[in-house]
């Protein structure tokens, strides 16, 4: 697969480890892989994964995450892992660092330093073309908002990435990297491409013209209780024309969006709570919010790769971080191979997040970076 | 202090001191601050003044590991009030 590429790809549908490991292996012609990217269903054990890896992959920088469905160039999967080999033609650098005890008050600094000794500068005077940040995140310590605000206070670089998963199971999600497998932690990893990279964020909605500004909230629970002044089951339910009791089936289709300049940072609703609305990611009180409507994420993803790829031109590789509720609404509407196979022709891999990392924290929306 | 018209410009000083200039940085330094509840076209000339949105700027501009007298200037005006 892929001869003679950078980038190189590989998946694996075994049940056992070894057999799985030993599979990915087989595929990379390339033997001085540099780096390697790992995304792996929950249904195998990450501490094991990780070791056999390691056993088979001894001079390779790995770093990945469990996940809630996998995607790769042409195949929609799930119970899989997927992997992407970097060798060394096509990254110039790269460093890692591991933020720990996120829930706790985690520290930044240690990592920056660590980035700031590796590279040579400190983030926020980075290059920003030159260099990019890779961003995986426990999915279940709900700190994501909290993590990539203060990255952001502290850097002048754009990371991506996504929550790891655990095929809805909403129990324990694992990233790892440096040999080690974590929860309640973040793995940072800094690239600098040879060829450059570009990021494309597409989330397959349009303003519905309708807005709602939260006027009541509890940010740690993600929680909204009113919206101007009402509660906010009824005024979103207004606002919809709909009956309460309704909500929950338009959740996905109807989300709301943080508007920057057009362009929405989506925020979905996770359930009804009492009067009350839950999110899947924080909503800041006092800033309205603008309620969607749904494209066809097939078509929409469609044309915004193909914008991106006449702007750009030859593209290596994509990682595709997918909200877990964009795999569900193709899953439902029996789109899933549709949408593998507009990657097919240039490596990529991908898996079903628990939110998106872009300057923030999202959701239902596809996150991906592209290696030129 | 006249505190007319003061939280575009903290706003604009803002966006300028963490971004370089850059405009891409600028881009990314607007989205940062809307992610935090602060949406920058919401602010003009004419804006209302509010000394608890001075306090909130001056909170983030030292979050971004912005310290400069520029920003001390309106931390002493706000302490005053």
């Amino acid at each position: 697969m892929n001869e003679k590429a950078n980038v190189q790809i590989a998946y694996s549908q075994s049940n056992s480890i070894f057999s799985a490991v030993q599979d990915l292996k087989a595929q990379f012609w390339e033997c001085e892989i540099s780096l390697l990217i790992v995304f792996a269903s929950s249904f195998y054990d990450q501490s094991l994964l990780l070791r056999a890896l390691q056993n088979s992959f001894p001079e390779t920088e790995i770093l990945g995450c469990s996940t809630a469905g996998e995607v790769i160039s042409d195949h929609f999967l799930q119970g899989s892992i997927v992997a992407m080999a970097f060798n060394k033609q096509i990254l110039d650098d790269f460093h890692i660092e591991v933020v720990e005890n996120l829930s706790e008050e985690f520290d930044l600094i240690p990592a920056l330093k660590g980035f700031e000794n590796h590279f040579g500068f400190a983030l926020d005077h980075i290059d920003h073309h030159a260099y990019v940040g890779l961003v995986l995140i426990d999915g279940m310590a709900m700190m994501e908002e909290k993590f990539m605000e203060s990255l952001g206070d502290k850097t002048n670089l754009i990371f991506i990435g996504g929550s790891a998963g655990d095929d809805l199971k909403f129990q324990e999600t694992f990233v790892y990297a440096k040999g080690n497998v974590y929860a309640n932690a973040s793995i940072l990893a800094i690239l600098k491409p040879q060829n450059g990279f570009d990021v494309l964020k597409t989330q397959s909605f349009f303003s519905s013209g309708k807005h709602l500004t939260p006027t009541k909230v509890d940010p740690t629970t993600r929680t909204v209780f009113e919206f101007d002044g009402k509660p906010a089951a009824q005024a979103y339910a207004e606002a919809l024309g709909v009956k309460i009791a309704d909500l929950p089936s338009l959740f996905m289709r109807h989300p709301l969006g943080l508007m920057a300049d057009g362009e929405p940072f989506v925020r979905s609703p996770q359930k009804l709570s009492g009067e009350a609305l839950t999110f899947y990611c924080r909503i800041v009180e006092g800033v309205s919010l603008t309620i969607l409507n749904p494209l066809d994420i097939v078509e929409d993803t469609q044309k915004a790769l193909a914008t991106k790829m006449a702007e750009i031109g030859p593209v290596q590789g994509i990682i595709d971080f997918q909200c877990i509720l964009r795999t569900l609404q193709l899953r439902e509407e029996g789109q899933t191979d549709a949408y593998a196979q507009l990657f097919k022709g240039f490596p990529m891999i991908g898996f079903s997040t628990y939110g998106e990392a872009y300057l923030g924290h999202m959701n239902q929306t596809s996150t991906m970076l592209i290696f030129k | 202090m006249d505190l007319a018209g003061q939280i575009k410009l903290l706003l604009e000083q803002i966006i300028l001191t963490k971004s370089f200039g850059d405009p891409i940085l600028h881009k990314m330094t607007k989205v940062k601050l809307l992610i935090k509840g602060i949406n920058v076209d919401d602010f003009d000339d004419e804006s209302e003044d509010d000394p608890d949105m001075i306090r909130r700027l001056c909170d983030i501009a030292a979050e971004f590991g912005l310290n400069s007298c520029f920003f001390d200037q309106f931390k002493g005006s706000e302490m005053k009030k």
